[in-house]
């Protein structure tokens, strides 16, 4: 049990990361007069919940999936636990919120875990997760479900709780891509025309794929949610090339984003906005350039290593627990700390491609690396528009960031990379084992050895 | 609350999460992010006198060209799994008319390295042996994937 036991010991240090950050904010919080903070009894009370969760995920995967990549679930607990901390010192009443929802997240993992034992069966259902997916993504637009917050219709209002349908709509579609391109890949890469140096497969292959994927664009953009659509995009971009192995699709999907952006850039009021802002937000500081001007200031005040959690201002940043909660770290925890997140992530990346190409199927390698691209590229996105590298638009930090349908929708994906790791690591002990007991291993036997030796002098 | 122990609590954290990375790339080094099974292959090997024993060397974990000449003395240490083949995707990469785009695959175990064809059009050959099913090649045994032959050190 190797690999668990390094898992359990990153799981610890985790929940270390996770507990000093909590004393620090409460300390502080107490100092202020903000809260009352008992430091035997609140830190016992959150060390209780952080052990008990990350144990009972960790039992669970011992159980069902023991011989998955250890990587990947320490990453994430590090990653929720400082997005708790940090959501807990700029809004308490979210920070509740958060708490269940992380509850509610590792359930779903621990019951995808439990459920799904061969993520293959699901590759038949191709076309029915399409439909899903996009029906998913097409909810919050029905009279009297949705409901629109900051502008964007992306929210369905159930009860008292107001869930991101196209959370789970990304995670669909990632798997009908799979499944799709799977089915496909071969026509795709060998059927069509080359027009110069770029090939274009048949029309019949490749129309039900440009379908789903202008769909699903058309919804985010009568949506008006940005974040979602580029990184769609980019998921598409991505899959296809895995699929296909050809560099021609990247870069015909870099023009065809090119043009999209253009046109949306010239069709709609919100995206020049955006695009106003990114270049130069300080022209309108107080106003429209706020956020990420805020931000600026933010990150420079943290320096290298941060004013010390809680003892920044990153409650003047905008939506400071949600989009840009990686501001809030770069001030708080500064450049070392903000750093750790972004490898954080590149560790959690590594590990996803890692278990895409040990996966033994196809299907399950597109579905892996799909997953994988699927939160590097959101960490990518938003992280990108935070520095100003590109436009900003609203997607969460996969783990960091306040929501439950994202941080739900995230340890869906992260428990259907354990189930692929742990499948593709026992079918390839069962292989060596059978090449062990047909006695394989060396009927290349003493004589032949001797002959080719004679042969070779 | 004093400043001195707040920042040693700022600091506290960040080396806690530089140790959490520390201990990831230390784990990933090492390679025990999966249990790859590495079993050891304890089967006795038929006609195989004492004399003929080798000492007990290390298991072989490399592999040396020796033909074509212009690729000759080529070591390529195996650490992983690793495919052989014509396409520009695989860990070694060979240009040779009679390689496969994806011909063959290595991956080290206890006992040496194991070779598999991967359905090559041309065949793999272990000591001029075709390899129909895996076999566990060891230190001298000689690899021809196409034109290229290697030798497993």
């Amino acid at each position: 049990m190797r690999a668990r036991s390094v898992e359990l010991v990153l799981l610890i240090l985790a929940t270390f990361v996770t507990v000093v950050g909590f004393v620090t904010i409460g300390l502080v919080q107490a100092e202020a007069g903000d809260v009352n903070f008992d430091l035997r009894d609140d830190v016992t009370g959150f060390l209780l919940v952080v052990v008990g969760l990350l144990l009972g995920a960790h039992i669970m995967i011992r159980l069902f999936a023991p011989l998955a990549d250890a990587m990947l679930f320490p990453c994430a607990a590090l990653l929720n636990g400082l997005g708790y901390v940090m959501i807990s010192r700029l809004d308490q009443g979210l920070a509740d919120s958060q708490s269940a929802w992380t509850f509610m997240g590792v359930a779903a993992f621990c019951l995808v875990l439990l459920v799904l034992r061969d993520p293959r069966r699901l590759e038949p259902y191709r076309y029915t997760l399409a439909v899903v997916g996009v029906g998913l993504l097409l909810l919050p637009l029905v009279p009297g479900l949705g409901a629109t917050i900051n502008g964007a219709r992306i929210w369905l209002r159930v009860g008292p709780f107001s869930i991101q349908p196209g959370e789970f709509a990304k995670v669909v579609l990632a798997a009908f891509l799979a499944g799709y391109l799977v089915d496909k890949r071969e026509l795709l890469t060998l059927t069509g025309r080359r027009i110069g140096p770029l090939h274009v497969p048949h029309a019949r292959h490749f129309g039900p794929l440009l379908l789903a994927w202008g769909v699903a664009l058309m919804v985010m953009t009568a949506e008006r949610d940005l974040g979602s659509s580029l990184l769609f995009f980019t998921l598409f971009v991505v899959m296809f090339y895995v699929a296909t192995a050809r560099a021609a699709y990247v870069f015909s999907g870099l023009v065809l984003f090119m043009a999209g952006a253009v046109l949306s850039w010239r069709m709609f009021s919100h995206v020049q906005r955006r695009v106003d802002i990114w270049l130069d937000p300080f022209a309108d500081a107080k106003g429209s350039g706020f956020q990420i001007a805020e931000a600026a200031f933010a990150l420079a005040d943290g320096g290298l290593t941060g004013t010390g959690l809680g003892q920044g201002t990153p409650k003047k940043i905008p939506y400071a627990a949600t989009d840009m909660i990686f501001a809030a770290f770069g001030e708080e925890l500064g450049l070392l700390g903000a750093s750790a997140l972004l490898m954080t992530f590149m560790f959690f990346v590594a590990a996803g491609f890692r278990v895409a190409t040990n996966a033994r199927s196809p299907f399950e390698k597109l579905l892996a690396a799909g997953f994988t691209a699927l939160i590097g590229f959101q960490a990518f996105i938003i992280i990108a528009g935070i520095l100003r590298v590109l436009p900003l638009t609203g997607v969460t930090l996969p783990f960091v960031s306040y929501g439950g349908s994202s941080l739900i929708s995230n340890y869906i994906i992260l428990a259907v990379l354990m189930r692929i790791s742990h499948n593709s690591t026992e079918q390839r002990a069962e292989e060596l084992d059978e090449i062990e007991r047909s006695g394989h291993s060396l009927n290349v036997s003493a004589r032949a050895r001797s002959d080719w030796k004679a042969v070779a002098r | 609350m004093s400043d001195a122990l707040l920042t040693l609590l700022k600091w506290c954290l960040l080396a806690l999460m530089y140790l959490f990375f520390f201990r990831v790339l230390q784990a990933t080094w090492l390679g025990s992010t999966t249990n790859v099974a590495v079993r050891r292959v304890t089967k006795a090997r038929p006609g195989r006198s004492k004399k003929q024993a080798r000492p007990a060397a290390a298991p072989s974990s490399s592999m040396v060209v020796l033909e074509p000449s212009h690729l000759a003395g080529r070591q390529f240490n195996i650490m992983g799994e690793t495919t052989i083949g014509r396409a520009a995707g695989c860990q070694i990469s060979l240009d040779d008319t009679y390689m496969s785009q994806l011909h063959a695959r290595i991956s080290p175990t206890g006992s040496g390295l194991l070779i598999e064809d991967l359905g090559s059009t041309n065949g793999t050959y272990v000591n001029r042996q075709k390899v129909t099913a895996p076999v566990i090649g060891e230190s001298g045994d000689r690899v021809q994937l196409g034109g290229i032959v290697m030798e497993l050190r």
